[in-house]
């Protein structure tokens, strides 16, 4: 009776980790990262083409993915490219992993210091954020969906919530004209907000345990779709209710927002409680699936089982969040992430698919 | 005992053990009555309190220039508790300290208190004239704004005078900073309150350096009302003229936010006083940029009611109705006439935002003229156009004869 | 650039850390997969012991004797020798006085053996030298009971004995006992369970036979594809225990399975289902019941209906369901006897309160001690007031008065009923109310805790209730160390543990998750019957359609 440890994932699974794993940071900073770049209120269109560009490259990965079923990227990179670059791939792709789970582990401690626990040390955040996160991991990737899947309604409701009632500030005129400076500034914006939308290369992974490969597409295109409206939603409220000019000059204009308004008279006054619940369980989310794409590649590479890796990755990982030594220096850090992916997951595959075609390489 | 029993038994003490050590964090914890909760501020010009004096005299000093007296409302918890038979008196303390930099006043209060300053509960922040001529609202606010711990719906006001006294009440029965913050909620009733500027509003503002109002609050006898509003000139930041009660009528009239509230006309034929009461309030604004000629057409809607009249008429006849919109219309020209002149001519400051409209329509030209809006505003030429409606007059129409 | 690269490399604090961080974790795994390693191993070697195999010589005499020696001075045993009918052929059988059917021992076994086959019929061709009555014989045409086989083993026919059945023995038969089903069971009548409560619904539940118990599921609309299959239990004990499940619709891995583990624990007495429920489930270091169990009959039938199997135990009115799902927790049944909208407001009403009981205390801890500023400024200042003399911190505060409660909850529970109501009402409204007035404790700390209280008795399962009881003060200490942040920590931990758990097979979080639509419709909200068409999806049954 005891099915097998690990189940295949449905459509509606890998819909819900990809959209789980694009949801991390973004949703705090974009705001302020794409109104710098764009300048003018109309960031949501940036987003919009942004995310159009992520289910491009998304579309990309899963058509790759798809030429090798039953097989991870892990997998299959050296049988496109050889052994040795191969390898070089799955370890950049390891290393993408490590830097992406260190930086959501540290930007979850400096918003956590900033805005809930003062004086708590971050290394007692971030080790028990991690040791919650590895019990997670342990139990494979049927437990981490399910996971993704209790968190991520929870998240869609609490935003909702947060959105209408931020509403309470809203004031239209503060987005518009629209295109009043015409595209210019909106194309300016793209190549910041498609970085936000990392994490649709999760598709390189979970195409393989998937129960219905074929389906992948309609999942990546829906995974990308929900973050999408969720920034784009982000970005209007924000925008609308502190201006352009006011976001460019805070650190976490969505944070900023929420404090921005009291309801009196309801049970709590204050909201930005919630969303930082919500992101909290965002942050967890991603932490968890890059931890555990990290240690499946080592696990891959190496053919053995992948628990030893989890636990071996944990120091390591700990270790990278620590390096930053200020806030500006983690945001440097996480940009050259994204630059790095956008290298990683919309180049290259584009590349493999095409040196796969050439090869006539098949499983 | 088996060998294996009894290791796996040392490791779960070790890790019980290790878990423990890591249990006597609570790091951050505060109970909520060990926490001075302050929910009022007031900056003034610096001037040291006697009390301050006296420790100066007595060695408490440090290096400073008693640039700015930062005054903190504090609430006395516990007392309340013993009188809680209903009513009784609200305990507040407001705690000044003089200093250069706010911050290190905050702090400093922790030298003198039980209970340090905790911020989450910030309402108002008053800022008195003379420190608002005197420094840039950037600097002045950059403490506030960059603090987390100031929630940023924290409403900013104005005190003509000594901003402390704002926080001063002779009636116990509620704290004073929450009073000035009800008063706020008043706006269904007035138009002479302008719409509460929170902390997150005014960061925009003085972002994009436009010239905006601040909501002016007089005291006198620890009794405090609005009058009015502080111009904020954008350019400088730093606050360069009032603009009085019915010139903030007119421009919540032009701008129309407004809620509520009443106008009074004097009747051409008579001279007595007509009350129109506002219902509803609409305004459309529409720039216009020929070369470098630019004008504005206002259009400002409203429905109402006659609320009081000191006159003979009769509210069932439409002619005397139509003359007591007339009257009213007139009243608001002759208002919004007299506020342009002084916010065009005087001040020289857009301060009913009309530059936003112009960012709206013309957005390629505002990238070239906002730089100096405050000038071009000062010469563009503003149409409007008044229309009041009276819907009802209420359960009576009296006919004195 | 090397610089730059030396002041990046971060202290040996670090490092450190990273250590931490590891090997925690990791000794705790280790210390899991040990223990459960033990677990396993004193299974086997439970395995190994063997049972003594004794098995009867066919000589009366001989057979008599060893009885009495193994029973020695059972002062209850009665044994009775006689020859068979009129002819010399020795006999005897053998009940324990009082727990054997007496009247049905004297007037149809007796009288059968005795009397009946001296009469015509019997008489035929028989006499002193005829070959002896064979057991085949008696029991194809004399004796006149309903359960009647066949023992060979000693241990098997003491425990029969024990229960109440009789033994014949003969005189030069083959080395076997008959046994007669003479058990006199003292049952009470089903009644109302009194744990399980509802206002509206069935009446009735389980007692502690396994017969009625039966009998009640069949009687159930007489399914006639009910399948009840029975097993022996407990090594020196044994019992009866039966699997109950619907052919056509329980999956039949998942009744393999159930079969496989019933077989495989193996205790000397199995007292109550609540050993089997410890003993089958997934996980033993989980907090949540991974079995249901319910002395409802109508819960036993609805699970059954769902494709879910029964596991009745001879001797306790709890009858386990198997696999459970955390939803059932939550769930009455009188949410399928009232109307949908009613059924469907009380069970979100059900999760609301689930989650107060589990979280109450602890967003209180984390919003009075972390997070002052998050709550509304009047009630943070009236909180403020009412905290001003409390000498203790809130999570010391909040233990003081939820041990005090658990303590009450404990103590009025074992007390005879009317006095049990009475210790709590005036345990709680007298220890809350004077705890206030010695400022030990805040007047809202003590509506928190009541309301935590209160939620906590929502819960329909009295299992479930004390597994969130547990969860709640874990939370505490989360919320203690980390404010709201160790609250959504807890909440990260238990999402996580509730979804690596799996009950038989089925996630233990299902249906919340994966998706299903179609089992969502009875999950937080209970569908109009209209709507429900099909069974559970997760039961993986055969035949999925409730209705067509």
């Amino acid at each position: 009776m005891r099915m097998s440890e690990q189940e295949s994932i449905t459509t509606h699974q890998a819909v819900v980790i990809v959209a789980n794993y694009i949801l991390g940071v973004g949703i705090l900073t974009l705001p302020r990262s794409a109104a710098e770049q764009v300048k003018t209120p109309d960031i949501w269109l940036s987003i919009i083409i942004g995310g159009l560009i992520a289910m491009l490259a998304g579309l990309i990965i899963v058509k790759l993915s798809q030429k090798f079923p039953g097989m991870t990227f892990y997998d299959y990179s050296q049988q496109i490219v050889g052994k040795w670059i191969g390898c070089i791939l799955n370890l950049i792709v390891i290393g993408y992993f490590i830097s992406m789970a260190s930086v959501m582990l540290r930007a979850m401690a400096e918003v956590n210091t900033l805005f809930l626990l003062e004086e708590t040390p971050r290394w007692a955040m971030i080790i028990a954020f991690m040791w919650v996160g590895i019990y997670l991991v342990v139990g494979g990737l049927s437990a981490i969906t399910r996971m993704f899947e209790i968190i991520f309604p929870i998240t869609v409701i609490i935003f909702v919530l947060i959105a209408v009632m931020s509403l309470k500030i809203f004031d239209i005129n503060n987005l518009r004209p629209v295109l009043g400076l015409g595209i210019a500034p909106v194309l300016n914006g793209v190549k910041t907000t498609a970085l936000s939308f990392s994490g649709f290369e999760i598709m390189l992974l979970i195409v393989a345990s998937m129960q219905n490969p074929k389906t992948a597409q309609k999942a990546v295109l829906i995974g990308i779709g929900i973050p999408l409206l969720f920034y784009v939603t982000t970005a209007l409220m924000v925008i609308g209710a502190l201006t352009i000019e006011g976001v460019t000059s805070l650190t976490w204009p969505t944070i900023t927002l929420i404090k921005s308004f009291e309801f009196p008279g309801i049970l709590f006054e204050r909201y930005e409680s919630l969303l930082l619940v919500i992101w909290m369980m965002q942050i967890f989310t991603t932490f968890v699936i890059t931890h555990y794409s990290a240690a499946m590649g080592m696990a891959r590479s190496m053919r053995k089982d992948i628990r030893p890796f989890l636990y071996v990755l944990m120091p390591v990982i700990y270790i990278v969040a620590m390096l930053p030594k200020n806030i500006n220096d983690l945001f440097h850090f996480s940009d050259s992430i994204g630059k790095l992916a956008f290298v990683m997951f919309v180049i290259l595959p584009i590349v493999l698919l095409g040196i796969a075609k050439l090869r006539g390489v098949q499983t | 005992m088996n060998p294996q029993w009894l290791k796996s038994r040392t490791l779960w003490i070790c890790g019980m053990l290790t878990i423990l050590i890591l249990l006597t964090g609570c790091w951050s914890r505060r109970e909520i009555e060990d926490l001075g909760i302050t929910i009022g501020a007031a900056v003034d010009i610096g001037k040291e309190t006697p009390v301050e004096q006296e420790f100066e005299e007595q060695g408490g000093d440090y290096s400073k220039q008693n640039a700015l007296t930062l005054t903190y409302q504090m609430v006395q918890p516990g007392q309340s508790s013993t009188s809680d038979k209903g009513g009784g008196e609200k305990n507040y303390r407001n705690i000044s300290v003089t200093g250069d930099s706010l911050y290190e006043d905050t702090r400093e209060i922790a030298l003198m208190q039980a209970r340090p300053i905790f911020g989450q509960h910030y309402k108002v922040i008053v800022i008195s004239d003379k420190v608002a001529r005197k420094f840039n609202m950037r600097l002045l606010f950059d403490f506030f704004i960059r603090e987390q711990e100031f929630r940023p719906s924290c409403l900013v006001l104005i005190c003509k005078g000594e901003a402390r006294s704002a926080l001063d009440q002779k009636d116990k029965s509620e704290f004073p900073s929450m009073r000035l913050l009800s008063i706020t909620n008043n706006r269904y009733r007035s138009t002479r309150i302008l719409k509460p500027m929170s902390l997150s509003k005014l960061l925009p503002e003085i972002n994009s350096s436009s010239s905006f109002l601040l909501q002016n609050v007089i005291t006198a006898e620890g009794e405090v009302k609005f009058a009015g509003a502080a111009v904020i000139y954008g350019k400088t930041g730093k606050l360069i003229g009032f603009l009085n009660e019915e010139d903030l009528e007119s421009i919540n009239w032009m701008t129309a936010k407004v809620k509520g509230g009443v106008l009074k006309s004097y009747d051409s034929h008579t001279g007595q006083p007509i009350l129109y009461e506002i219902t509803s309030m609409k305004s459309k604004i529409r720039p216009h940029i020929e070369g470098n000629r630019i004008s504005f057409d206002v259009e400002i809607e409203s429905d109402g009611r006659l609320g009081e009249q000191w006159e003979n008429g009769n509210g069932f006849d439409n002619r005397f109705i139509r003359r007591v919109e007339e009257e009213t219309v007139k009243q608001v020209r002759k208002r919004i006439d007299k506020m342009l002149h002084r916010i065009q001519k005087e001040y020289r400051a857009d301060v009913i935002g009309l530059d936003q409209y112009v960012r709206i329509y013309y957005p390629r030209t505002w990238e070239k003229i906002k730089k100096d809006w405050d000038d071009k505003f000062a010469n563009a030429s503003i149409r409007y156009r008044v229309k009041v409606k009276i819907k009802e007059f209420g359960t009576t129409s009296i006919k004195v004869h | 650039m090397w610089n730059m690269f030396v002041s990046y490399l971060p202290d040996w604090t670090v490092f450190l850390q990273a250590l931490i961080v590891v090997s925690i974790p990791y000794a705790l795994s280790r210390m899991m997969s040990m223990t459960k390693n033990a677990a396993e191993n004193n299974i086997e070697q439970d395995d190994q012991e063997a049972n003594p195999q004794r098995d009867f010589s066919g000589r009366l005499d001989i057979d008599l004797d060893r009885m009495r020696t193994e029973f020695g001075n059972q002062a209850d045993l009665n044994i009775r020798t006689f020859c068979l009918g009129n002819t010399n052929q020795q006999a005897a059988i053998l009940f324990v006085n009082g727990i054997s059917d007496r009247d049905l021992i004297d007037k149809h076994i007796m009288k059968s053996l005795m009397v009946d086959l001296t009469l015509v019929g019997h008489e035929q061709g028989r006499d002193v030298s005829s070959p002896p009555f064979t057991k085949q014989y008696l029991k194809n045409n004399v004796l006149s009971v309903g359960v009647v086989k066949e023992v060979d083993r000693f241990t098997d026919l003491s425990s029969e004995l024990l229960r109440g059945h009789t033994a014949l023995l003969l005189d030069n038969s083959n080395a076997s006992v008959i046994i007669l089903g003479t058990r006199k069971e003292i049952t009470r009548s089903a009644g109302e369970p009194s744990s399980e409560i509802l206002v509206r619904g069935p009446r009735l539940g389980f007692n502690e036979s396994i017969c009625d118990n039966t009998t009640l599921l069949r009687q159930h609309g007489e399914k006639t594809n009910l399948t009840i299959t029975q097993l022996r239990v407990g090594q020196r004990v044994t019992k009866e225990l039966a699997i109950v499940y619907i052919k056509d619709i329980a999956d039949d891995n998942l009744v393999q399975e159930v079969r496989e583990r019933v077989e495989r624990m193996n205790l000397d007495d199995i007292q109550d289902t609540g050993y089997i429920e410890q003993l089958i489930e997934d996980n033993y270091l989980s907090p949540f019941p991974q079995v249901q169990s319910t002395e409802r009959l109508d819960r036993v039938i609805s699970a059954l209906m769902e494709g879910r199997v029964a596991i009745l135990l001879d001797g306790t009115p709890f009858v386990l369901t198997v696999p459970t799902t955390f939803n059932m927790l939550l769930q009455s049944p009188e949410d399928y006897y009232e109307r949908w909208i009613p059924g469907t407001l009380v069970r979100m009403l059900r999760y609301f309160a689930a989650f107060v009981s589990t979280f109450g205390p602890s967003l209180y801890i984390s919003f009075i001690s972390f997070h002052q500023g998050l709550i509304p400024t009047k009630l943070a200042l009236s909180i403020a007031d009412t905290r001003a003399g409390v000498p203790f911190p809130s999570l010391i505060e909040v233990l003081i008065m939820e041990i005090a409660l658990e303590i009450l909850r404990e103590a009025g529970l074992r007390l005879p009923k009317p006095i049990g109501q009475t210790i709590g009402i005036v345990g709680g409204l007298v220890i809350g109310e004077a705890a206030v007035q010695a400022g030990i404790v805040s007047p809202l700390m003590v509506i928190v805790v009541a309301v935590t209280a209160i939620s906590s008795f929502a819960i329909p399962q009295y299992n479930a209730g004390i597994a969130l009881r547990i969860l709640r003060f874990i939370a505490m200490i989360f919320a203690a160390i980390f404010g709201l942040y160790g609250v959504v920590l807890f909440f990260l931990l238990l999402c996580s543990h509730l979804s690596k758990l799996i009950s038989f097979g089925v996630p233990y979080i299902s249906p919340a998750v994966p998706y299903r639509l179609q089992d969502w419709k009875d999950f937080l909200i209970r569908a109009p019957f209209k709507l429900m068409k099909h069974r559970p999806k997760m039961m993986n049954t055969k035949d999925p359609l409730r209705r067509k």
